[in-house]
C-alpha cells in the first residue's frame, strides 16, 4: 500500500467506515509510516476542532412563527374569513349596510330626474329676464328707456323688442348728478303723495308724444328721475296710483343706482332731443307736469338740481308722460301681455317680493301648468323658479297691482292659498312670491 | 477528546441519539409517523420543536447569516408541512428533513455564490463575537471564527457533506441518502474537504 492510497482511506478509518479488509492493511501500513500517521492525527485533530463548534439554537419562537405560518388558512379562506369572520357580527351589519345602499341610490334614482328636470325649466325660464335685467353697473338703462319712449312716441308697435344696449358706461356722473338724485329721491318721497291723484290722472290721459315732449320744465322735480326707468315696465300699468307710492320710489331709485352713470352721462343727447321736443309738447303733457308739481317747494328743486343731467328732468317728465301709452290702446294691458310682462319682470327681478304666500296643490305639475295659465290671462309673468326642500316650489310672479286680486282669486282655484305676506301698498306690479307645496 | 468513538457510536445509533443538540426526539414510530401524515397538529409541532435546532443549525452553516438561516428553516419546515402526505416511511423524518434543508441551502447558495463568499465572513464573525468570553473565551472566540470561516471557504459540495457528517453527525449512507449521492462520493467529498480544513486549521492543532 502506498502512501497515495494509504491517506485517501485515511478519513474512512476515522468515520470507521472501512470495510475489514482494508483496514487491516490501512492500520499495517501506519505502523510503519511515520508521515501517515502524522497526517491521521492531523485529520482526527481537525474532526475534534469541528467538534468544539458550540451548538447552535433556533431564535427564540422559531416554533410558533413555523406553526403560525404552517396553520394559516389558505387565501380564498383567509378572505372569507376578514369577510365574515364573526358571522353573527358581520353578516347583520352587512346586511344593513346593503339595505342602506340601496335605500339612497333609489332615493338618489327619484330625485335625480325631477333635478334635471328642473334645470331645464329654469335655464329656459332664465334667459328672458336676464336680457331685460338692468345691465350691470355702467350699462346704463337710460338710454334704453329714451329708446324705448320714442320708440312709444312713435307708435311703435313692437314695445318689448326693447334690449339694452350694451353700450359702455360714459364717463361717471359728477356728484352734483349724485347729489341731485338724493334731492331728488326725498323730494319724491315727499311730493309722493300729493301726486298721487293728480299726475297719474293726467298721465294716463296724456299722448305717446308726451314722453318725448315733456320739457325738463322747472316745475318738474328731478326727483321723477326713477320714473324714467320704470317707464317702459309701468307704461300699460292701469294703476297710477301706486306709480306714485312712495316706497316704490325708493325701490325704483335703489334699483337704478348702477346705472346712474349711464343716466349722468348721457346728458347731452338726451336733454337735447328732450328740448328739441320741447316745442311739439302736447297740451297734455305741460297740464300733466303742472298738475304733478303743486308744490311751490319743490319749484325750487330743479334750480337747484340744475347740474343734474338732463335726463333726469327729462326722465321725469316722460314718466309721468309714457305711462298712458296704455291707455289709448287698451289692449295693450292683454294684447302684449306677455311681452311686456316680460320686461316688467325684469324690472322687478331685484325687488323684494310685495306679498307671499303657500299654495298647497295635489300635485305640483299640474299646478304649475294651471299657474301658467293664469299668469297669461292676467298678463302676469313668472320671473322666477327655484326649488325649496322638502319638494317645495318657489315661484315669483309679477302680476299688474290691478290683477293681483284675481291673481289670488286664481290662486285659490288651484289649490289652497295661504297668505303669508302682504304689502299694506302694493306697486303697480306686484311681486308675489307663492310657495308651491304638494299635499296629497 | 478523540472523535473516533464518538462518531461510532453516532454511526450506530443514528443521529437522535448523539445529536449536537439532543432532543428528547419526537422518534420515527409508525404512530407518530401516522399522527403526522393525518395531519395532527400537535405531532408536526412535536416534530418543528424536536428538529428546529438541527435543522437551523445546518442552514446556519451552510449559509452564514442567521437571517437568510432562519428563512431557508422555516421554509423547510413548511415544505415538510406541505409534502407530509408523500413521505415515505421508509425514510427516516430526520433524513427527510436534512434532505431538504440540504436542497434549499444549496439552491441558494448557487443563486448567490458571490454574496455569501462576500458576506458569509462577517456574518461567521459575527456569530462568534456574540459569545460571551474573557480570556479562554477569547481563544474559543478565535478558534470559531477560525472555523467558520474555513467551513464558509469550502465548495458548497463539500461542505454541504462535511458539515453533516463532523457537525451534524450523519452517517455516510445517511449523507448519500440526503444528497441523493453514491457513498463512495460522499467519502471522497468529505476527505477532500478535512484535508481543507486541516490546511487552515493548522495552527490550532495542539
Amino acid at each position: 500500500m502506498t502512501c497515495h492510497d494509504a491517506r485517501e482511506q485515511l478519513s474512512a478509518l476515522l468515520d470507521d467506515a472501512l470495510p475489514v479488509p482494508d483496514r487491516q492493511a490501512l492500520d499495517a501500513h501506519l505502523s510503519v509510516c511515520a508521515e501517515c500517521r502524522r497526517e491521521l492525527e492531523q485529520l482526527q485533530a481537525t474532526m475534534a476542532l469541528l467538534g468544539r463548534l458550540p451548538p447552535v439554537h433556533a431564535p427564540a419562537g422559531f416554533v410558533d412563527r413555523v406553526m403560525a405560518e404552517a396553520y394559516r388558512p389558505s387565501r380564498p379562506r383567509r378572505l372569507l374569513d376578514a369577510l365574515f369572520r364573526p358571522l353573527r357580527v358581520k353578516v347583520p351589519i352587512e346586511a344593513v349596510a346593503v339595505l342602506l345602499v340601496g335605500v339612497s341610490a333609489l332615493y338618489v334614482y327619484q330625485r335625480a330626474p325631477e333635478v334635471q328636470r328642473l334645470a331645464r325649466q329654469e335655464t329656459r325660464e332664465s334667459p328672458p329676464p336676464s336680457t331685460v335685467t338692468p345691465p350691470p353697473a355702467g350699462a346704463p338703462r337710460a338710454p334704453e328707456v329714451q329708446q324705448f319712449a320714442r320708440q312709444e312716441a312713435r307708435e311703435s308697435p313692437r314695445p318689448s323688442t326693447v334690449t339694452p344696449p350694451p353700450v359702455a358706461a360714459p364717463p361717471a356722473a359728477g356728484t352734483g348728478g349724485e347729489q341731485s338724485r338724493f334731492r331728488d329721491q326725498a323730494s319724491a318721497t315727499k311730493r309722493a303723495p300729493v301726486e298721487d291723484g293728480a299726475a297719474g290722472e293726467e298721465a294716463r290721459q296724456a299722448p305717446p308724444a308726451a314722453a318725448l315732449s315733456a320739457p325738463p320744465a322747472p316745475t318738474s322735480p328731478p326727483a321723477r328721475g326713477g320714473d324714467v326707468r320704470e317707464a317702459p315696465a309701468a307704461r300699460s300699468e292701469p294703476s297710477p296710483k301706486s306709480n306714485l307710492e312712495p316706497k316704490f320710489e325708493k325701490e325704483a331709485q335703489v334699483e337704478r343706482r348702477p346705472d346712474a352713470g349711464g343716466g349722468a352721462g348721457t346728458p347731452s343727447g338726451m336733454g337735447k332731443v328732450a328740448q328739441s321736443a320741447e316745442p311739439s309738447p302736447s297740451r297734455d303733457a305741460a297740464r300733466a307736469q303742472a298738475a304733478a308739481t303743486p308744490s311751490p317747494a319743490e319749484k325750487a328743486a330743479p334750480s337747484m338740481a340744475a347740474p343734474a343731467p338732463a335726463p333726469e328732468v327729462r326722465g321725469r317728465a316722460g314718466g309721468v308722460a309714457s305711462v298712458p301709452p296704455a291707455a289709448p290702446t287698451t289692449e295693450g294691458a292683454t294684447g302684449d301681455a306677455l311681452p311686456s310682462a316680460k320686461s316688467r319682470s325684469a324690472a322687478r327681478l331685484m325687488r323684494a317680493v310685495d306679498a307671499s304666500g303657500r299654495l298647497a296643490v295635489p300635485a305640483r305639475e299640474p299646478a304649475e301648468a294651471a299657474l301658467d295659465g293664469l299668469l297669461r290671462r292676467l298678463g302676469a309673468a313668472r320671473v322666477a323658479r327655484r326649488l325649496e326642500g322638502q319638494g317645495m316650489v318657489l315661484i315669483d310672479v309679477v302680476v299688474p297691482a290691478a290683477r293681483y286680486r284675481e291673481l289670488i282669486e286664481g290662486l285659490g282655484h288651484i289649490g289652497r292659498w295661504t297668505p303669508e305676506h302682504e304689502a299694506k301698498t302694493l306697486p303697480p306690479e306686484v311681486r308675489v312670491e307663492v310657495a308651491v307645496t304638494v299635499e296629497p | 477528546m478523540s472523535a473516533c468513538p464518538g462518531v461510532a457510536v453516532c454511526d450506530r445509533l443514528g443521529p437522535w441519539v448523539l445529536a449536537p443538540v439532543a432532543e428528547p426526539a419526537a422518534g420515527d414510530s409508525a404512530e407518530f409517523v401516522r399522527r403526522l401524515r393525518a395531519g395532527d397538529r400537535r405531532a408536526f409541532e412535536d416534530l418543528v420543536r424536536a428538529q428546529q435546532h438541527r435543522v437551523y443549525g445546518l442552514a446556519l452553516r451552510m449559509l452564514g447569516n442567521a437571517a437568510e438561516a432562519q428563512d431557508v428553516a422555516q421554509e423547510a419546515f413548511l415544505r415538510a408541512h406541505r409534502g407530509l402526505a408523500e413521505f415515505r416511511g421508509d425514510a427516516r423524518l430526520s433524513t427527510w428533513l436534512h434532505a431538504i434543508v440540504s436542497r434549499l441551502c444549496l439552491n441558494r447558495l448557487a443563486g448567490s455564490e458571490r454574496r455569501l463568499a462576500r458576506h458569509g465572513e462577517e456574518a461567521l464573525a459575527r456569530l462568534a463575537d456574540d459569545r460571551p468570553g474573557p480570556d479562554q473565551a477569547l481563544e474559543r472566540g478565535e478558534l470559531e471564527e477560525a472555523l467558520h470561516r474555513a467551513i464558509g471557504e469550502l465548495p458548497e459540495e463539500r461542505r454541504i457533506v462535511v458539515v453533516l457528517r463532523d457537525v451534524e453527525g450523519l452517517a455516510y449512507e445517511e449523507i448519500a441518502e440526503v444528497l441523493e449521492l453514491p457513498v463512495g462520493t460522499v467519502r471522497s467529498r468529505l476527505h477532500r474537504a478535512r484535508l481543507d480544513l486541516k490546511e487552515k486549521l493548522e495552527r490550532f492543532f495542539p
